[in-house]
């Protein structure tokens, strides 16, 4: 056969029983001898055979990347050690997600790198230069394009006129901004070539397109919650995002919630709306599994991706895998799958195994706008209903914003803050009942802190055992207060050291209050990083992976409205947040060591700004 | 594959190792796929794929941005390749391609990414032909983890004839591929 010339290298098939495709494929699947290797040796030596074996071997490689569910060489900071479901819309997701393993050199490699985006300087206040943390902004930029001497644009600035609850006000370290273009940029060059950097820099100014700087590897965002709680019967739920700051979703987490609906933007350009009782893994940018609940998928066309989009929802009985369109799938308790489509096309394949029937496993339906389809028993084909019994939530209620329910947090400015504790943790023996070696609320205040083995050493403090280090504090109306330390979890595996405010309880008190920032040394079975007393019920969404060795964990307190505000943040990339009824009675603030975990710890400060005068009505 | 490119030579230090990550990330995809090339037997890439990335970062001052990335990966690449195999055919037995001929498969692979990028884009609409059982096998094959016996115990078939499919999966895709390169060649 002769094919017509063409850029690349035409490929001379044989055909699918020749000597040599038989030898190649012996070497791919097969159990081959040293004679395979050296017959096939003795054939490659032939130009044509040559370009057969690459041709197949080729065509493994690119089923095989696609499976790993990567277009990218993900960045460690966010995904090592994670399992990392592979997925793709052509192929669909595999059963048996692979294991992936970061090699510790490579990782440091790749964090050193990082780390170096992150650590840069922030510009320096004319004020001189100040030990501890460095200036870091409480809130996001507007987007990724925003000049980077940007300053707070508080009320009283002529060129910001709107209400500082709705226009959020953009101070952006410059190492933050470094970091949320350099997340751009990867994806941009790695994703899908442009396609999402136009989608994230030059769309209309509508809140939910705006970029959010999140952690490398993550692949969606939480966008909204509406009366969210994590079990059906809670009522003191209280959980909100703050506008303008990604809940990083990564592949392999799981979100679960008892009540309530959660909006998530996916890369993919996929928007979900998850309605609780509900439990869903994010399996990709393009995947999710849904094992029990409703949810409902819009899926647009990203600009400037010409491929159709395709978004997958796995259950535990079928692949639902939209064509350009908005769809909604319902999963009972028994794992059976409910699925209506509201515009565009649905294909719907039951799960079936390997050995299953060919004649039902080739029949997967396609539904229309409009349709409904039922699987009534596992392993059986889907029925079309005539109606559908199910009613999908299509939208988020209206009035309920997607800004948090709580005020806008009050910009975070470092050269107006004033240390209340400053402690480097120099010296030797117990860290109890010594005093924080700098700020005002030093005096004569002591570390409460466990007897043993929690003490000083010359290069900082060095706990390996479960408990509470605190230093009184009770927070002020219409102030910011910054917490940070930066610690080092070394040991523990899944436990975890956290800073963070404290109500007077133990842990365990049922009626105690904590806002804690954890790290692990391991989240292979919690990628959880936040811990909310269970005084303080709330939605926990946010999680990731901080435990690559020291890092700079914060809460930010601001106390200026009628509810408190709080965010969370690594490294001064925040994380997440939420917010405390006003008063919420706070009076340590901690570090704190859970089961196993050993921890060390270089600086740890507590820094409190006043609010700027425009802020009080 | 791509060949993605650092972006212009930058003064910038900083500026520089930024396009070099990206560059190094954006041609994972490429970087693998000669490993699985010079591989075909080996499963599990991502230690080794790892370790020349490593590689790679610490040679990064080398490095022209002028020249194409992926050849000068692929030299790196092949070494650790055949460091690999040495090590494992000693460790395991296992066998492998000789010497000489990994060098001539490493020779005409570099030739042959030209035509990558091509094959790679009609490769979602074949796939997408393939029966759901078809692509089922090629899932649980390559991104599963039981091996070729234990799926062909869980089928209830030899695993000579799970082979045989697997062939004829193969060479039903790379028909597909170049009929739709043809094709679109002669329009």
């Amino acid at each position: 056969m002769t094919l017509p010339p063409r850029s690349g290298i035409a490929v001379p098939l044989p055909g699918p029983d020749a000597d040599l495709f038989t030898a190649i494929c012996t070497i791919c699947d097969g159990q081959p001898t040293r004679a395979d290797f050296d017959r096939l040796e003795r054939m490659l030596q032939d130009p044509a055979a040559m370009t057969v074996y690459l041709a197949v071997t080729d065509l493994d490689a690119a089923v095989r990347w696609k499976l790993r569910g990567r277009t990218q060489w993900q960045p460690p900071l966010a995904d090592c050690g994670k399992s990392l479901p592979p997925q793709d819309a052509a192929i669909g997701n595999p059963e048996n997600p692979q294991r992936f393993r970061v090699l510790p050199k490579w990782k440091k490699a790749m964090d050193g790198f990082f780390h170096g985006q992150l650590d840069r300087p922030a510009r320096l206040s004319g004020r001189g230069v100040r030990r501890g943390p460095r200036p870091t902004a409480a809130v996001l930029p507007e987007s990724p394009d925003s000049p980077v001497a940007s300053r707070p644009a508080t009320p009283s600035t002529p060129a910001a006129p709107a209400p500082a609850r709705q226009k959020r006000p953009a101070a952006a370290g410059m190492s933050l901004q470094r970091v949320a273009q350099l997340i751009v940029m990867l994806l941009t060059t790695l994703t899908i070539g442009g396609g999402i950097f136009l989608f994230l820099a030059n769309n209309p100014p509508e809140r939910a397109l705006k970029p959010r700087p999140r952690l490398p590897g993550s692949v969606a965002c939480v966008m909204s919650l509406h009366d969210v709680a994590r079990s059906e019967t809670a009522t003191d739920s209280v959980a909100a995002v703050q506008p303008d700051i990604c809940l990083s979703l990564f592949p392999g987490q799981r979100l679960s919630l008892g009540r309530g609906l959660v909006e998530l933007a996916f890369d993919s350009g996929a928007r979900l709306i998850l309605e609780g009782p509900v439990a869903v893994d994010i399996v990709s940018a393009a995947a999710v599994r849904l094992d029990r609940g409703r949810l409902t998928a819009t899926v647009t066309t990203v600009p400037g991706q010409t491929t159709s989009p395709r978004f997958t929802v796995e259950t535990p009985t079928a692949t639902v895998t939209d064509i350009g369109t908005s769809f909604g799938v319902a999963v009972s308790e028994a794992g059976l799958t409910d699925v209506s489509v509201f515009d565009g096309l649905v294909d719907l394949l039951p799960r079936l195994s390997v050995a299953a029937d060919p004649a039902v496993a080739a029949n997967p339906i396609r539904l229309a706008a409009g349709e409904s389809a039922a699987l009534t028993a596992p392993g059986k084909v889907f029925r079309r209903l005539s109606s559908s019994p199910i009613e999908f939530r299509r939208s988020m209620p209206k009035g309920s914003p997607s800004a948090p329910p709580g005020p806008a947090p009050v910009p975070w400015e470092d050269e107006r803050a004033v240390a209340i504790y400053r402690d480097a943790f120099k010296g030797s023996g117990q860290l109890a009942g010594s005093s924080p070696s700098g700020g005002s609320g030093t005096g004569d205040v002591a570390w409460t802190a466990p007897a043993k083995n929690w003490n000083l050493t010359p290069d900082g403090l060095s706990a390996a055992a479960r408990g509470k280090a605190a230093l009184p504090f009770t927070p002020q109306p219409g102030r910011i207060y910054r917490l940070e330390a930066e610690v080092n979890v070394t040991a523990g595996g899944n436990d975890w050291a956290a800073i963070g405010f404290s109500g007077p309880a133990d842990p365990g008190d049922p009626a105690m209050t904590a806002v804690w920032i954890l790290q692990r040394e391991s989240t292979d079975l919690d990628p959880n990083l936040m811990f909310f007393g269970s005084g303080t019920q709330n939605l926990r969404p946010i999680t990731g992976d901080l435990r690559t060795g020291r890092r700079r964990l914060a809460v930010l307190l601001d106390t200026t409205h009628s509810e408190w505000t709080l965010t969370f943040l690594a490294d001064g990339l925040p994380l997440g947040g939420g917010v405390l009824p006003a008063g919420t009675h706070i009076e340590t603030v901690c570090l704190a060591c859970q089961g196993q975990a050993s921890v060390e710890c270089r600086t740890f400060s507590l820094l409190v700004m006043e609010s700027p005068d425009e802020t009080h009505p | 594959m791509g060949n993605l490119q650092p972006h212009q030579p930058s003064t910038d230090p900083a500026a520089s190792q930024r396009s070099f990550v990206a560059a190094l990330l954006a041609n994972q995809s490429g970087i693998h796929a000669f490993l699985v090339t010079l591989l075909p037997r080996e499963d599990d890439l991502d230690d080794l794929q790892q370790q020349i990335c490593l590689a790679l970062w610490e040679k990064r001052e080398q490095y022209d941005p002028a020249r194409p990335f992926l050849p000068w990966a692929y030299a790196f690449a092949r070494n650790h390749a055949l460091k690999h195999l040495e090590r494992k055919s000693r460790e395991t037995g296992i066998q492998h391609f000789s010497g000489p001929v990994l060098e001539q498969i490493a020779f005409a692979r570099e030739a042959f990414d030209a035509s990558i990028e091509d094959r790679r884009r009609t490769l979602d609409a074949c796939l997408q032909r393939l029966r759901p059982e078809q692509r089922e096998l090629i899932r649980e094959r390559f991104a599963g983890q039981r091996s070729l016996k234990d799926l062909a115990a869980a089928s209830g078939v030899s695993p000579a004839s799970l082979t045989m499919r697997l062939q004829r999966l193969r060479h039903a895709l790379l028909r597909c591929i170049e009929q739709a390169l043809a094709a679109k060649e002669a329009t």
